[in-house]
């Protein structure tokens, strides 16, 4: 399956050798493939003060994002996935930001400054700090050892690190088989032997303790 | 107890997996209304860190006539017009010689009146492509854009470039490439640091001071 790190990866092959054409087809195909990511970020955004986008602006959005991500290929100079994702995840923020500036910065009823950063910190996201340290982390572990194998597997090992810092079995066995294995609620509860149901409740809470792993991650 | 709410979250888990684009909204319509918001969170929270769809080519057809993705991939490869060629079609368009446009220019951007002579020959500068122009002041972009009735978009998309030459790659591609160049680099290094002879003043940095 051709993941962000494929993507990334020949995009940079294609940009350091100069290969510009490849280069910029290659970003378009990646971004392409992120563009229902991007989608549900603008359709989930919400401001500082607490209040979301607007539904009818959510469009407006999307497409100011899609179009500074197919421009990020300009200068982008990451090497994987990660780092793909995290640049496209301040990129939506920056223009749910912006779309809010146009659309709604006369309303009287929108608590605090749209200038705010989540959570009063100086960054784009609440998890842009999680993945840059991981990133580091990780830099400074494969710093000897680099190799292109080892590339295709950080953005999946990111998941799986933030995973195994889930203390409850039930929990942590449902997400690896979501997120790594990618299967269905209907082939977990197979595979585990549980209740379809017990599978859904797993998710749920699951995925709350992940968040809350990668917002405590990036104090 | 196993709710609704955890099972939608999950078929909307399974839908996206799989690469069927399921609709966010149409997911939420399904829970009462006082549980749209938690779920909301729920699945941007997974879509954050899920692993990218395996689309097909039917999906990915499907995505790229989504309007959003339409208009942002037409709005991209509309390549920008060269940064001489914008500025003399609209200054052309607008019967403006490089002389007015610089007097208009010192007085909306709060200049002395006499830079006006120097912002002129730095215009006609940019004009005959002497300039690289990815070093122009945000601030001048956006006095140009206004005076030349174009949008700031399109003057900071002709100022940039698709991918500048990238010279590490080719300096670490070189064995002895450090032995070779250390010489020019420290003579680099010297003129750097150097005290400019010129009168820089705040046009200089308008049109050469960088970003």
């Amino acid at each position: 399956m051709a993941d962000d790190d494929f993507f990334i990866r020949r995009f940079a092959r294609a940009r350091d050798t100069g290969d510009d054409e490849a280069a910029r087809q290659i970003w378009e195909d990646a971004c392409l493939r992120k563009f229902d990511l991007v989608k549900g970020l603008a359709r989930g955004h919400r401001f500082p003060g607490g209040q979301w986008l607007p539904v009818p602006d959510a469009e407006d959005a999307v497409t100011e994002a899609m179009e500074r991500i197919l421009k990020m290929g300009e200068n982008f100079r990451g090497t994987t996935g990660a780092e793909f994702r995290a640049a496209i995840k301040r990129a939506v923020w920056f223009a749910c930001m912006d779309t809010g500036r146009d659309v709604l910065a006369h309303e009287k009823h929108i608590g605090g400054s749209l200038d705010e950063r989540y959570d009063d910190s100086a960054e784009a996201g609440p998890h842009d700090a999680a993945v840059e340290r991981y990133l580091r982390e990780r830099a400074d572990v494969a710093a000897d050892a680099r190799s292109d194998d080892m590339q295709s597997q950080r953005a999946e090992e990111l998941v799986r690190w933030a995973i195994a810092q889930i203390t409850n079995e039930g929990y942590r066995a449902v997400l690896e088989l979501t997120y790594i294995d990618r299967l269905s609620g209907d082939e977990i509860a197979a595979r585990l032997g549980v209740d379809p149901n017990n599978v859904y409740k797993r998710r749920e809470r699951g995925l709350k303790k992940l968040e809350e792993i990668l917002r405590d991650h990036r104090s | 107890m196993t709710t609704d709410r955890d099972r939608i979250l999950s078929e909307f888990i399974d839908a996206w997996n799989a690469g069927r684009r399921p609709s966010i909204d149409e997911y939420l319509a399904r829970v009462p209304e006082p549980e749209r918001e938690g779920l909301l969170e729920d699945i941007t929270s997974y879509i954050s860190w899920a692993p990218t769809p395996a689309y097909d080519d039917a999906a990915l057809a499907q995505i790229r006539a989504e309007p959003a993705m339409a208009a942002a991939l037409s709005g991209y490869r509309k390549r920008p017009a060269s940064w001489p060629a914008l500025l003399a079609a609209r200054r052309q368009a607008l019967a403006l010689s490089a002389d007015d446009l610089a007097a208009r220019l010192v007085n909306v951007l709060g200049l002395a009146s006499q830079r006006r002579a120097k912002t002129r020959d730095y215009l006609e500068r940019a004009e005959r492509g002497e300039l690289d122009a990815s070093r122009f002041a945000p601030r001048l972009l956006d006095a140009l854009a206004e005076l030349l009735q174009t949008s700031r978009r399109e003057l900071r998309g002709a100022a940039g470039t698709w991918m500048p030459v990238r010279a590490a790659p080719a300096f670490r591609a070189g064995d002895d490439a450090a032995m070779v160049t250390r010489e020019h680099l420290e003579l680099m290094a010297d003129a750097a640091a150097a005290p400019s002879e010129d009168d820089w003043d705040e046009v200089d940095d308008l049109f050469r001071g960088g970003r």
